[in-house]
């Protein structure tokens, strides 16, 4: 009778104060049968039965207005609720410290991955271009079976300007390094010669004065320069620039404007500071790809127009130029941007990846968190929904508590992983100059937005089930169970541990991918480069303008500066090149005298092109494997000569000795090679890796720089710097500033890039280091992860089940075989984790199979590895629950009722 | 800021908070309000007005722990705020002026 009553006041009060009206009633009844009796108390609670039915119109009606105030919303009441269980949160989490905690750092440790690969991918891949509408301007390229291809001829520059129905403003331009000798100190400026449309193309503003004319871009036309707003105020302190001029490569140039310093070109290499113009031939026919082609898409015109008309003037194109495009080429064009972090794009789409496995890994780990802690607060929840809480209103609850969790871990990592670009630098990262910018930059507020957005969608994913779950709590369970704890254990706990092998399975992913990194960095670190990069400083001095104006003169600086290096003490050989091995080169397609050409061919083959001084081999210490090297004796006057590299050897003369073979370079291909003399071979050399230590040489063809013919060595002194090498005794980095003076003072001109010879090899393999570091961090974070799933699980395992190993343990049980068990239960999850984890690793490193080198996808130590490191971290974490279950006192377990 | 006027139950609730002090649920202020004037209350009634009290800013409320004679089930708890006291100040001064000297006639109706 009176449950019937209580039930009804239940139902007849708004739910919001359902708890503490009913409260009172029972405490009032109660009361009131303790001194009045029974009966009374029932009438009293028929009568108050009536009273709250005839009040409860207008309490509901106060209830629903927000207590009376009319101004009080619905949203308001919503906030309030949400206060309400937020403050329940902060109170709960003080109780429940290290469950708080644990999930905290959980969450943190996940976000604090993804900030940091994001930020990266964020300054590298996402970052807004610096000029106007960056979609509409594209980048024209050479589309073959090999790939994409940037670079172009002035021919192609010429045809593609002609395409005028898709594109406008098609500009040319190509960086080079000018000599600046106005001042007292000759110092070394980054130029870009750019045709006149550049500006007007890339939204360049000035700050004072003009860009270029047409007429000024012509051969022949003014020396005139556009100067950015940092060397207008470094070189002329910000003030008028009538009538001043720069003196660069020995010429003088008037400047006759400054650019706005809020102009950028960072963004597609480096960012000049001063502006020459290119002043090509329009009649030039020369093929060399040293340009750089972009223009921007007519009002009206698509991308996919734009590349269906670029196609079909390819065939326009070969027929006039058959040998400068090949049959199964075409012309092509992207938005520049993404021409130019192309080839960053898969490594960062993996690391995002892998980094969103870390937060996957965390999520789960979470939800299991949460799962188990609906079981310990099950009979709270049955309790609040007896008291008439509705199923939304509990959910709502548990999801406020995870998006808090979420908020907060959100917080900590995103300080984490701002704190961990920091890093960048200490841990030998750097060198990649957006990378540089970003150890120092702030966050912005993308990164901002990312980490809120990830924190959501982290407190939905691992909030919702538990949510749903806790909401549906079963009171009689919860109520009747000895400890009040839930008991609905094996289905509970099977989502739990299927949570906690996919954590496995996911740390083991990661690992694989670590490894396979590890192994891709070390397999390159033992790759014989073909030369000994140990103790040789290198370095770089601009010959633009009179030091090449003839291969004489150039050939007076090289010998004066190879002096002047070995003239240091503690320097035993020296030599200079035009370009350095694994920075890449020209190469040049070679014909063989006297062998007759294969039809429809004009030439026997290709390889790099690399010009050397004497003594060159020497200094590098590559070796000769036939013949002999070049000498001083190899001058203009002397026979032509050449040497090539033993795969060129075997290539063109399998069965036959080079040496006294004879060849003739690029003839054909440009004006630039049109004076190259037949050249004898007088040497085979070892391979060297000239563009990368991952990619295996292919023929190489050295000249003697002596032996250039002028215009090719002209060639050569615009498009590239003259490098110099010296092979000390001593630690490289201590020779190198008596090394920079000795060949300033020899060339009169400014030395830059000074660096040791391993430093740039260490360089080279950036990339793999960073990909290799990166891996390495959320493989341990994804062990971590997934170790603390499964202690956690375990240790719930074991307090679930105290009294029952109590009982055990009294009735005789061995406190080992206890221990056995549930060390075996918890490898079993992680055998069942690894093996997943293994064949989802087999697919996904075959995705990333492109960036490993030395390795295969499905290397057995990496996976072998991988198997031990994971079996012993969770036997770790499965031994201490286990401990504790043998350490059970019976005497204990059985009182704690 | 004035503090707004009261109605006499309002009155009346806000007295049996103030003159229970803390811990002042629903229960207990019900059982102080029928004990001095007799009345029967429903708790509907009392939460209704304790409710707009804290509309107004009169009282302030904060749920309290789960009990054992309430089966688990939390209070709301109520007290004064400052705004409720100087209400209630000025609310007895009202009636303490207005009786101020009728007191035997008052008592003689």
């Amino acid at each position: 009778m009176s449950r019937v009553l209580l039930a009804l006041i239940r139902r007849l009060t708004p739910e919001l104060e359902r708890e503490w009206v009913v409260g009172d009633t029972l405490e009032e009844f109660r009361h009131r049968q303790q001194i009045r009796g029974r009966m009374p108390a029932r009438w009293w609670l028929f009568q108050e039965c009536l009273r709250v039915l005839a009040a409860a119109p207008a309490h509901r009606r106060a209830v629903r207005t927000g207590a009376g105030d009319p101004r009080t919303s619905r949203l308001r009441r919503c906030s309030e609720a949400l206060a309400q269980d937020a403050r329940y949160f902060v109170r709960r989490s003080f109780q429940a410290r290290a469950f708080t905690l644990t999930a905290v750092a959980v969450i943190a440790l996940g976000i604090a991955a993804n900030v940091a690969v994001f930020s990266v991918a964020d300054a590298v891949l996402f970052r807004a271009a610096a000029f106007p509408n960056p979609d509409r301007v594209v980048a024209f390229e050479t589309q073959s079976p090999a790939g994409l291809d940037l670079g172009a001829s002035p021919v192609m520059y010429e045809h593609w300007r002609a395409q005028t129905s898709v594109v406008e403003d098609v500009t040319a331009f190509r960086n080079v390094v000018v000599n600046e000798t106005s001042g007292a100190t000759p110092d070394q400026l980054r130029g870009a010669l750019v045709s006149a449309s550049y500006f007007r193309l890339f939204g360049a503003n000035v700050a004072r004065g003009r860009t270029f004319t047409e007429e000024e871009d012509r051969p022949g036309g003014a020396q005139v320069a556009v100067i950015s707003h940092h060397t207008w105020t470094r070189a002329f302190g910000g003030t008028d620039i009538a009538g001043r001029a720069l003196r660069l490569n020995g010429v003088a140039y008037v400047v006759i404007g400054v650019l706005d310093p809020a102009f950028r070109m960072d963004d597609i290499g480096s960012e000049p500071d001063v502006w020459l113009p290119l002043q090509l031939d329009a009649g030039s026919k020369t093929q060399g790809h040293f340009l750089w082609v972009c223009g921007r898409l007519r009002d009206g015109v698509t991308l996919a127009q734009a590349r269906a008309r670029l196609a079909v003037s390819a065939n326009q194109f070969r027929t006039g130029f058959p040998d400068s495009l090949g049959d199964t080429a075409t012309f092509t064009a992207q938005p520049v941007r993404e021409a130019v972090v192309r080839n960053a794009r898969p490594l960062f789409l993996a690391l995002l990846g892998a980094v969103g496995f870390v937060l996957l890994i965390a999520c789960s780990n979470i939800a299991a968190l949460l799962s188990l802690q609906g079981a310990v607060r099950a009979r709270e929840m049955a309790v609040r929904a007896a008291l008439g809480a509705g199923r939304w209103r509990i959910a709502r609850q548990l999801l406020t508590e995870s998006l808090l969790l979420s908020v907060l871990g959100g917080a900590v990592g995103f300080a984490l992983g701002v704190l961990s670009m920091r890093l960048l630098p200490i841990i030998g990262i750097s060198g990649e100059p957006r990378l540089d910018d970003l150890a120092s930059a702030g966050p912005n507020w993308r990164l901002i937005a990312f980490t809120g957005a990830v924190s959501i969608v982290t407190a939905i994913v691992a909030g919702v089930a538990p949510a749903v779950r806790g909401s549906r709590g079963d009171l009689n369970a919860a109520m009747t169970s000895a400890d009040g704890r839930s008991t609905q254990g094996p289905r509970r706990r099977r989502t739990e541990s299927g949570l906690v092998a996919l954590q496995v399975a996911l740390a083991v992913v990661l690992l694989v991918g670590c490894g396979l990194f590890m192994r891709t960095v070390s397999a390159l670190t033992r790759v014989n480069p073909g030369f000994n990069p140990d103790h040789v400083v290198t370095m770089r001095v601009s010959l633009a303008g009179a030091p090449s104006a003839t291969t004489t003169a150039t050939d007076a600086v090289v010998r004066r500066g190879v002096e002047a290096l070995r003239a240091v003490p503690d320097v035993t050989t020296a030599a200079a090149a035009y370009g350095l091995p694994l920075q890449g080169g020209g190469g040049l397609p070679y014909e063989i005298v006297g062998r007759p050409l294969p039809p429809g061919q004009r030439f026997h083959g290709g390889g790099s092109w690399l010009t050397v001084s004497a003594g060159y081999f020497g200094a590098l210490q590559i070796s000769i494997e036939r013949g002999r090297e070049f000498t001083e004796a190899d001058r203009g006057a002397t026979v032509p000569v050449a040497i090539i590299n033993d795969v060129m050897a075997r290539r063109e003369w399998p069965h036959q000795n080079p040496v006294g073979q004879r060849l003739v370079l690029g003839h054909g291909i440009g004006p630039q090679f049109q004076d190259e003399p037949v050249r004898e071979i007088v040497g085979v050399v070892a391979s060297i890796r000239d563009n990368s230590l991952d990619a295996p040489p292919g023929a190489e063809v050295y000249e003697p720089i002596a032996q250039l013919p002028d215009v090719a060595n002209r060639f050569l002194a615009v498009g590239g710097q003259m490098a110099w090498i010296a092979r000390t005794r001593s630690a490289p980095r201590g020779v190198a500033p008596a090394l920079q003076d000795a060949l300033r003072q020899a060339a009169g001109l400014p030395v830059s890039n000074v660096l040791p010879l391993d430093e740039i090899v260490a360089r080279s393999l950036f990339r793999q280091r960073f990909v290799m570091w990166l891996m390495a961090a959320f493989g341990g974070a994804a062990l971590l992860l997934a170790s603390i799933g499964l202690y956690g699980l375990m240790a719930y395992a074991v307090e679930q089940r105290v009294r029952e190993i109590g009982i055990r343990l009294a009735l005789g049980a061995e406190s080992s075989r206890i221990a056995r068990t549930v060390v075996w239960q918890g490898l079993r999850l992680t055998l069942v984790g690894t093996i997943a984890g293994l064949l989802a690793a087999l697919v996904a490193a075959r995705a990333i199979a492109r960036l490993l080198f030395g390795v295969a996808s499905s290397d057995p130590l990496t996976l072998g590895a991988v198997v031990v490191v994971v079996g012993s971290v969770a036997a770790l974490a499965v031994w201490l629950p286990a401990r504790r279950a043998s350490r059970v006192d019976p005497i204990v377990a059985l009182r704690c009722e | 800021m004035e503090p707004p006027r009261l109605g006499d139950f309002e009155y009346l609730v806000l007295l049996a908070v103030f003159r229970v002090g803390q811990e002042a649920y629903g229960a207990v202020v019900r059982r102080e309000i029928e004990t001095h004037t007799g009345r029967r209350l429903g708790i509907s009634a009392v939460y209704t007005t304790l409710e707009r009290l804290e509309g107004k800013g009169l009282v302030r409320s904060w749920i309290g722990e789960s009990t054992e004679i309430r089966d688990g089930r939390r209070r709301k708890y109520f007290e004064l705020s400052p705004l409720g006291a100087r209400a209630l100040k000025e609310m007895h001064r009202t009636f303490a002026a207005m009786t101020a000297g009728v007191e035997r006639r008052l008592r003689a109706l």
